[in-house]
Order: C-alpha cells, then structure tokens, then sequence
C-alpha cells in the first residue's frame, strides 16, 4: 500500500560560485573575441552547467541542447531585431512625426505577436531537450491558443488600467504549467487571479504604510503563490510542493545578496545566482508520495530552436 | 573489468543498478533479472556524452533511447582504449583546473581596462568619426527641426534680431553654415545655439551686455558651436555610450544600472566643459580676425558671474557654462599670446548703439 509517511523530496543543486564564475568568465570573453556570435554555445555551457548541477532522488537532470541547434534561430532572431530596430530608428531619423509614430505603433504591434511566438519557441525547444533519468520534458500548447491568450490579456490590462494584470498573468501561467510534460507526469496551477490581485494589492498597502519592510513578505507570499500552486500529477494522483521559507529568510537572502553585489561591483552574481537557486530548491518540499522511479516516456523528440534566443534577446522571462 | 552502473530502459525513469562489461563487440549489462547484450554498433554515438562526473552511452537510432549511465571516472579511458573507432562525445562543463585568485584579477583588470579604453577613447573616437561624416544637410534639417519646436514657446522681437544679424554679418566671419539670430524675450539669461546655423539669444541676457565687444564675443562662442558641429558631436558620443552602456547592463541589476549611468554623466559634463573651452578658442580667434578686442569675451564671463552673484536664482548660461573662473584664465593666456590688431568698425558701433536703444 501506499505510504504516506514517505520523506519529502526536494531539487538539490551541487554546484557552486566558484565553477559557475569561471563558466561565465569563458563565456564572457569567448563572446567579447567572436564579436557575441559564441552567445548559443554560451548559453548551451550555461544550461548544461545549472541542469546537471540540479538533482532530484541524487540524479542530475540533462539539457540536450545543442550550440549549433541554437545558432539558427539565433541568427534569425538577430535579423529580425535589426529590422525592426532599423524600422524604428529609421521611423525616428525621418524627423516625420507622423511616419516616427507610425513606425512605433508597427513596432509595439510586432512585439505583441513575437512575445508570445518566442514564449512558445523557447518553451518546446527547451523542455523537450531536458530530462530527468532518460524521461524528456515537452510542451504541448498551442501558438495560436498563447497568442490569443497574449493579445487580449494585454489589451484588457492596458483597459482596466493594469487590475486585470493579476488575472492575465495567473491565466498564462495555467496555461503553461498546464502543457508541460514530463513523461506521463502532468503539472496543473491552481492559483487564482482574485489571490493574486489581493497579494499584491496587500503588498502595495503595506509595504507603503511600514516603508518597505513588510517588502520582505510581500516577496515570500508571492513565491508562495507560485509554488504552493503548483500540482504534480501522476497516474491521476495529485502531490504538492510546499513553500517553507519564511520572510526572515527572504529578507536575510535580498540583504545579503545586495551587500554582494554592491561590494564586489556586480562581479558576485554568479553566487547570487546560485544562492538564489538554491533559496528555492531548499525550500520547496515535494511531496514525497511522487513516485519518481514511476514516470514513463510519453515525449517526442523536437529540435527547432527558433524562440530559444528570441526570449533572450527580447528580454523575456518565461516561467 | 566491470563497471557498476544503472540501465534505464528509455520508457520509464527507474534506473536498473547494473554491471557493465566491455567486449571487443559487445556490451553485457547484467541487470538484477536479467542480462542484455548490445552489439557495439548498436551504440548512438551521437547521442552518447561523456559529462564531467558520468558517462551516458546511449542504444538505438529511434528516440526513446536506452541509456546506460555509469559513473565511475576511468570508464571514458577504458572505452576508447576497448573501441578505438568510437569517439565519445565529451562535453566539460568544468573547467576542472583551479583559476588562482591571480589570474582571476589579473583577467577581471584586462577586461576592465578594454572596457575603460573603450568608452573613453574607442566609442568616443567611433562617434566623432561617424558625425563627421553626416551630411550638412541633414544637420540643418535635424537642427531647424528642433529648432521650430523650441522656438514655438518664445516671443521673438524682429527688430532685435533683425539687428543682432546685421551686427554678425559685421564680424565678416566666414559662415560654412548661414547664421541666423533670434533675440527671444525670457526672464532667464540665456544663449544657445541650434545644429545647421540658429541662433538664440535671450533679451535678459543682452540687456545685461554692456559693451559691443562683449556681444560680439558672445555670438562668437555660439557661432563656434555651430560650425564646429558641437551639438551633432555630443549626441552622437551620447547615443555610442548609451549603446554600449545598455549592452553591457542587460545582465547587471538595477544598482549598478544606476551607478553607471550618474558616471556616465560626469563623463558628459566633462565634455561639455571640453565643448565650451573649444568654442571659446575659435570664438576668440573670429574676434581676433575680425578686429574687435578680445577682452569683450573677458567682460562676457565677468558680466555672467555678476548675474549669477546678483542673487535670485543661477542663471540657465552658468550652468551649463562651467567653470567660468578658469575659463577666464585661459582666455586671459591665449590674448597675451596674440597679436592684436584692432580695426575700428564704426558700422558695428552704430549697431550697437542701436540694439542698446531699443532695450
């Protein structure tokens, strides 16, 4: 029979400053000399690193991605943003205003389209090249659903001056969570925009009445939302993930971190990186009735990079 | 020789603890209820890596693949030496050798250094070159477009400016762009100068002139920022820096966003104090040409403290004119060494008188 008594299980990250600065350091210089085209091989080093650094039950997971997989949608992405940049700064030069204005609103139109088309590229590719003990990750959405899901999200926000926000963002995230794979393990968020909405509004008022300390748990309760919310389901058994960090940590882990950075001038974010890791692996306790010596493969293989870069090259953060 | 390690079937996660043999052909793994044999050309070798830590040998030409994990450190070495033909993929994550603290700072300050050169010399040298190089016309459109929009919140007095170009074209100075001047009514002291030829002048500012020298002086500062492309030259090293800047900040935080871009400032004003020491000089140099006393730029700068020491608030022209005091010395340097030939201009004189009437 099942037992509930199982211990929890929680992601382990074994890497440390150290390694992860030197990575980044190559990194760095090997994109200075080569003029930023190493970026895709950069950033294949990077995964590579944080993925078998990070274990689950003692097992690293495994990023299969590969430099020369990205360099295409590289290149792509990299075209289309000097287009549109030039369209812009074209727009801007022409000393029109009326052409200069038009060239923005194309511009901002674009984007609307291209956020959600690199969110959606950047997921498949990613999560159906990583795996955990030979079982791969995938993405099962759908562009035009997360496209649509996008446009009118924004649009009702800008709307309802930003309230809707709240609902948008929790709707994108069931959405997301609610594709992803792994094996035949499914995830599902169960947040609400209302809690969200409530959270934040909350945050705002306090944080405001007590100067910023009550920021602190403002950052814990959203963190808290994100991963209490989270359910991992497997074989139609549902295990949740527990956020046990409280806001003394938070506020211990933001201190600490700010004090590094400013002191070494920014050369510490390797380590705050990592202390941010594993601030969060720590602290989110898996259900230990997840049995993960029971997933099965259920994935197929798909290696189009196009969207991989785009996020970053657009600055987006997915998940 | 064995190797222990786990076998996963490629359809479920759990990992079968298993013993691995290698055979000239063949590789046995013995799993706890039974043993598989996988002829060496089965292996994908493709697929296969060799991570820092762990080995993963991979079956099969169709995904999902059947893995074999082992963890042990010599078992890459082995491998080849068993299959010389087969070529593991190896991807080191790690550098593995220990960077001392020496080399470490050794390297930070070389990059720090390139990245120093480059925003004081290279991109400041890169933007100098490339606004060189924008066309005249384009300047003047640039500079007459922002000039209609600032002029649009003035009043500008016709006869008075009228006269202030009479009074230029008196200086006989060799226009590469056609001048023309505005004097604006304002309660602030101020004159500045557009891209392409425009000139302003506040009436504020001109009541407080008390000699022709000075005014002249005064237009000859701003025509220097004219010709000398000052503003085109200053946008451009303001665009190259921001580029850069912005580059170099998409991973940094906020904090350190904001500690550069105040750096960037100081930076800025030091080349605007550079800007204003050059149209100075060349300022200096159409009065020494066109004959009228050179002390009138001297007067200029006293009369402007006065303004500033004549309490209420700073006027608009110091702030963005540093330094005054050791301007004045340089001006006083640079008249000692010239030779003055003073042509009396009775055309201008009456100019003068006239522009003094009507204030």
């Amino acid at each position: 029979m099942e037992r509930i008594d199982q211990q929890n299980k929680n992601l382990v990250f074994k890497g440390n400053g150290t390694e992860l600065f030197q990575l980044l350091f190559v990194n760095i210089l090997l994109l200075l000399v080569t003029l930023g085209f190493y970026y895709p091989w950069a950033k294949v080093r990077k995964l590579h690193y944080l993925y078998t650094q990070t274990e689950l039950d003692n097992k690293p997971f495994t990023f299969h991605g590969t430099g020369k997989e990205i360099f295409w949608g590289f290149i792509k992405s990299l075209l289309l943003l000097v287009v549109l940049y030039g369209m812009l700064f074209a727009g801007a030069l022409s000393l029109n205003p009326v052409i200069a204005i038009l060239t923005q609103l194309l511009f901002i139109s674009v984007l609307f389209v291209i956020v959600p088309l690199a969110v959606h590229g950047s997921l498949k590719y990613r999560m159906s090249r990583s795996s955990w003990s030979g079982i791969h990750f995938g993405y099962r959405g759908e562009r035009g659903i997360l496209i649509k899901k996008f446009i009118g999200g924004i649009l009702l926000s800008i709307i309802t001056l930003y309230i809707y926000l709240a609902w948008f963002i929790v709707d994108l995230r069931k959405y997301i969570i609610g594709n992803i794979r792994f094996g035949n393990v499914q995830f599902r968020f169960d947040g609400t925009g209302g809690a969200l909405f409530l959270l934040n509004l909350k945050g705002i008022f306090f944080s405001l009445i007590t100067f910023g300390i009550y920021g602190f748990w403002w950052m814990r309760n959203a963190v808290r939302f994100y991963i209490n919310n989270l359910v991992i389901v497997q074989n139609e058994k549902e295990h949740r993930i527990h956020f046990t960090g409280s806001a003394g940590d938070v506020a211990k882990l933001v201190i600490v971190n700010f004090l590094l950075m400013i002191i070494t001038l920014g050369l510490a974010f390797p380590w705050v990186m990592i202390r941010n890791l594993q601030f969060i692996y720590t602290n989110s306790q898996i259900d230990g009735t997840f049995e993960t010596q029971n997933i099965l493969q259920t994935e197929d293989e798909y290696k189009d990079a196009l969207g991989e870069d785009m996020t970053d090259i657009f600055d987006i953060n997915i998940i | 020789m064995y190797f222990k390690g786990f076998y996963y079937d490629g359809k479920s996660s759990f990992g079968h603890p298993a013993t691995i043999v290698l055979t000239e052909t063949t590789i046995t793994i013995t799993l706890a209820s039974e043993t598989l044999t996988r002829n060496i050309e089965q292996l994908n070798i493709t697929e296969s890596h060799v991570y820092d830590d762990r080995t993963v040998l991979k079956f099969g030409n169709q995904f999902p693949y059947e893995a074999v994990e082992i963890t042990e450190a010599d078992f890459p070495v082995f491998f080849e030496r068993t299959y010389p033909s087969f070529h593991l993929k190896k991807t080191k994550i790690k550098s593995g050798y220990s960077t001392g603290i020496k080399s470490i700072a050794l390297i930070i300050t070389g990059i720090i250094a390139l990245i120093l050169l480059s925003y004081f010399y290279i991109i400041p040298f890169m933007a100098e070159t490339v606004a060189k190089r924008i066309p005249q016309e384009y300047e003047k459109e640039l500079g007459s477009n922002l000039f209609s929009q600032v002029v649009e919140s003035y009043q500008v007095d016709s006869t008075q400016s009228a006269l202030a170009n009479s009074f230029f074209n008196e200086l006989n100075v060799n226009q590469n762009y056609p001048v023309t001047i505005y004097v604006v009514h304002s309660e602030i002291s101020n004159a500045f100068a557009f891209p392409g030829g425009n000139i302003v002048v506040h009436d504020k500012l001109l009541k407080a002139i008390d000699s022709k020298e000075e005014f002249a002086a005064l237009l000859a500062h701003e025509y220097s920022h004219v010709a000398y492309r000052h503003t085109t030259r200053s946008l451009f090293r303001n665009l190259g820096t921001y580029l850069v800047v912005s580059l170099l900040l998409t991973d940094v935080n906020g904090v350190m966003a904001v500690l550069l871009q105040n750096a960037d400032n100081l930076k800025s004003l030091s080349y605007s104090r550079a800007i204003e020491e050059e149209a100075d000089t060349k300022g200096l140099e159409l009065l020494l040409d066109a004959g009228v006393n050179p002390r009138g730029m001297l007067d200029l700068f006293t009369q402007l403290e006065k303004e500033s020491d004549g309490g209420g608030e700073i006027p608009e022209f110091l702030s963005t004119h540093p330094m005054l005091q050791q301007r004045k010395v340089t001006i006083t340097q640079l008249i000692a060494k010239s030779t003055l030939k003073l042509k009396p201009n009775e055309e201008l004189e009456q100019l003068w008188k006239q522009i003094k009437q009507n204030n």
